[in-house]
């Protein structure tokens, strides 16, 4: 195909076009009639095979003779088609050849099966791109594997706080527990003995035994010395 | 046996094991003996079946019909009454560390003294005794305290439902609880008053004890007047600067600033009052450096630098940071000296006279009823 003359766009526009008198639109209710020229339909292929090739070939770096050359089979394509008939294309004929863009972040598959058009595979150009090629391959799949590293990273982050906060949990009711068995222990069994007992008097053994025995005695007798000055005064106001 | 729920198993985190969520301190029928610190701004109970309370020493009773709607004709206490004080008649029961109805007369008397039984039966429902039990307790009074006033104390508790109660001398609680019967100097700072107890093995007598009527209470009002003097228009209540001491007196001499937030013409605005808390806060330093001396210089000279080597302080006001430093370096005019912070100040007074409680023979106690 690519051996063919092809005539000018405008030639195979108005072969594979049809002919309507201005009456018959008019009796079909087509008042108004969109006019393009030439020139514009070139410009619109130019700008829709420049956006396809951006957003198929992401941040490749090529250059502009071989991008000119992708432009030039991509136009002849277009005119093959026109030449072949039209018949063939639907009404959505534009969006049907252009894929839709590929998000920014998500690499083209179709990507590395981009050949330069009509290059020789042993020219030190053809090398160029395929390192370039390679290059930005590798961008890419670093760029994803950095990124699967910082999912993985933060979800064992999430996952460390949560362990840490339910050691800060245990931790806590351990030291509830101490505080709670420390408080039984104090209360002795015969903390609040029956009437009677006192099993909580000083250890005889203790050290300290007189010293208390005596500054106990002595609060007690303050006390008791207390209440009857207490009684006297009621006795005596 | 009759099973008491320990109240804080109830609030044991999930998972702290079924055993322990079920299981009671068993409590046998008898006493319960209870501490109890009456100080000026609050009262510490700590009590044999493990209850410890701390509550500010404030009653309020509703001012009107409409308060007693929404508040219940029961008093609020503490900072439950502190916090709906505009709706309350607040009566502070407590003076200069002891009960203040003693001092007054007529109303004023009978308002006082109905608020320090309604503050003590408050305290024996915390302590949550059972019906049946004889409530034993050892109250503290401060060290200066009168005859009259203890007595106040023991009218007043008996009225609240204490069956047995032992008045002692505050500061000597609290060196009870730690042990220390001899050859030290108790400093308990207060609000109303700090206390300094001299020790020397026997019950202290009024030659071993000094009150300082300055203490928490004047540092608020001087932090008070200090504040309104560099900033005039500044709106604030004698609480606020309180919260505010407490809560920033540990920037003394560090390298924190204390930042409040009060309204200035109603606009919240930021206040720097790092400066007028130093100066509040240290106008204490001198006046108990002179009370250590005092007490220092009337001792046995041969002994004097035993009790300058062990001088203990307790009470709320401890917790001013650089306190320990300031007053060992103030003694340095006197010899020197070691001063310590006990642990769990504010509670020290309440777990010395529980100590003593438990410690007291059981006839005494009988005797006492």
């Amino acid at each position: 195909m690519q051996g063919k003359n092809l005539p000018t766009l405008q030639k195979l526009l108005e072969d594979a076009g049809s002919v309507r008198p201005l009456g018959e639109l008019r009796e079909r209710g087509i008042k108004r009639i969109r006019v393009l020229s030439e020139s514009q339909l070139t410009q619109a292929m130019r700008i829709a095979f420049n956006r396809a090739l951006r957003h198929q070939l992401g941040s490749l770096d090529l250059p502009a003779a071989v991008l000119e050359r992708l432009r030039e089979a991509a136009e002849w394509e277009y005119r093959s088609l026109l030449a072949d008939g039209l018949e063939h294309v639907t009404p959505d004929f534009p969006t049907t050849l252009v894929t839709p863009p590929p998000t920014p972040s998500a690499p083209s598959a179709d990507l590395p099966r981009v050949p330069p058009p009509n290059l020789d595979p042993g020219s030190p150009e053809f090398h160029k791109i395929e390192e370039r090629m390679a290059h930005n391959l590798t961008e890419l799949v670093r760029k994803d594997w950095r990124t699967e590293l910082a999912a993985a990273t933060r979800h064992q982050q999430d996952h460390l706080e949560a362990l840490e906060q339910r050691i800060g949990k245990l931790v806590q009711a351990l030291e509830s527990t101490d505080r709670v068995l420390h408080r039984i222990q104090q209360v002795r069994p015969t903390e609040s003995a029956p009437l009677g007992a006192n099993a909580n008097a000083l250890d005889p053994a203790s050290p300290l035994f007189e010293r208390k025995s005596e500054l106990l005695t002595a609060l007690f007798q303050a006390n008791m010395e207390l209440r009857e000055l207490r009684g006297a005064g009621a006795k005596n106001p | 046996m009759i099973h008491k729920q320990d109240p804080e198993l109830s609030t044991l985190p999930a998972g702290s094991g079924e055993a322990l969520r079920h299981r009671s301190v068993e409590v046998e029928r008898g006493v319960l003996l209870i501490g109890v610190d009456l100080g000026t701004s609050r009262a510490a109970i700590s009590t044999s079946n493990g209850v410890r309370e701390c509550v500010s020493s404030v009653v309020g009773w509703p001012k009107d019909r409409v308060a007693q709607k929404v508040l219940g004709e029961q008093p609020l206490f503490g900072d439950r009454a502190l916090e709906h004080r505009l709706s309350l008649d607040l009566i502070h029961p407590l003076r200069d560390g002891n009960l203040a109805f003693p001092r007054l007369q007529g109303e004023d008397r009978d308002r006082a003294r109905r608020a320090a039984v309604a503050l003590m039966r408050h305290l024996l429902q915390l302590s949550r005794p059972r019906q049946d039990m004889v409530i034993q307790a050892v109250i503290g009074a401060p060290s200066k305290a009168t005859k009259e006033d203890k007595q106040a104390i023991l009218e007043v508790a008996r009225e609240a439902g204490f069956d047995r109660i032992l008045v002692v001398s505050e500061p000597f609680s609290v060196a009870y609880g730690i042990e220390v019967l001899d050859e030290a100097i108790i400093i308990d700072i207060g609000a109303g008053t700090i206390d300094l107890c001299r020790l020397h093995g026997t019950l202290p007598e009024a030659e071993d004890e000094i009150t300082i009527f300055k203490a928490g209470n004047f540092v608020d009002q001087e932090l008070a007047r200090l504040i309104a003097l560099r900033h005039p228009k500044a709106q604030f209540t004698l609480n606020m600067v309180k919260k505010a001491k407490e809560r920033f007196s540990g920037v003394v001499e560090s390298s924190d600033r204390a930042i409040v937030t009060f309204p200035v013409q109603g606009k919240p605005t930021p206040l720097d009052i790092t400066e007028e808390i130093h100066q509040a806060v240290g106008l204490l330093i001198p006046e108990i450096l002179e009370a250590i001396q005092q007490l220092v210089a009337t001792f046995d000279p041969e002994f004097q630098h035993r009790i300058r080597a062990n001088v203990i302080v307790s009470g709320g006001g401890s917790q001013i940071y650089g306190l320990r430093r300031a007053l060992e370096e103030g003694m340095g005019v006197i010899g020197g000296g070691t001063v310590r912070i006990v642990d769990e100040p504010v509670f020290a007074g309440a777990n010395g006279a529980l100590k003593l409680a438990r410690e007291m023979p059981r006839d005494y106690w009988q005797s006492l009823q």
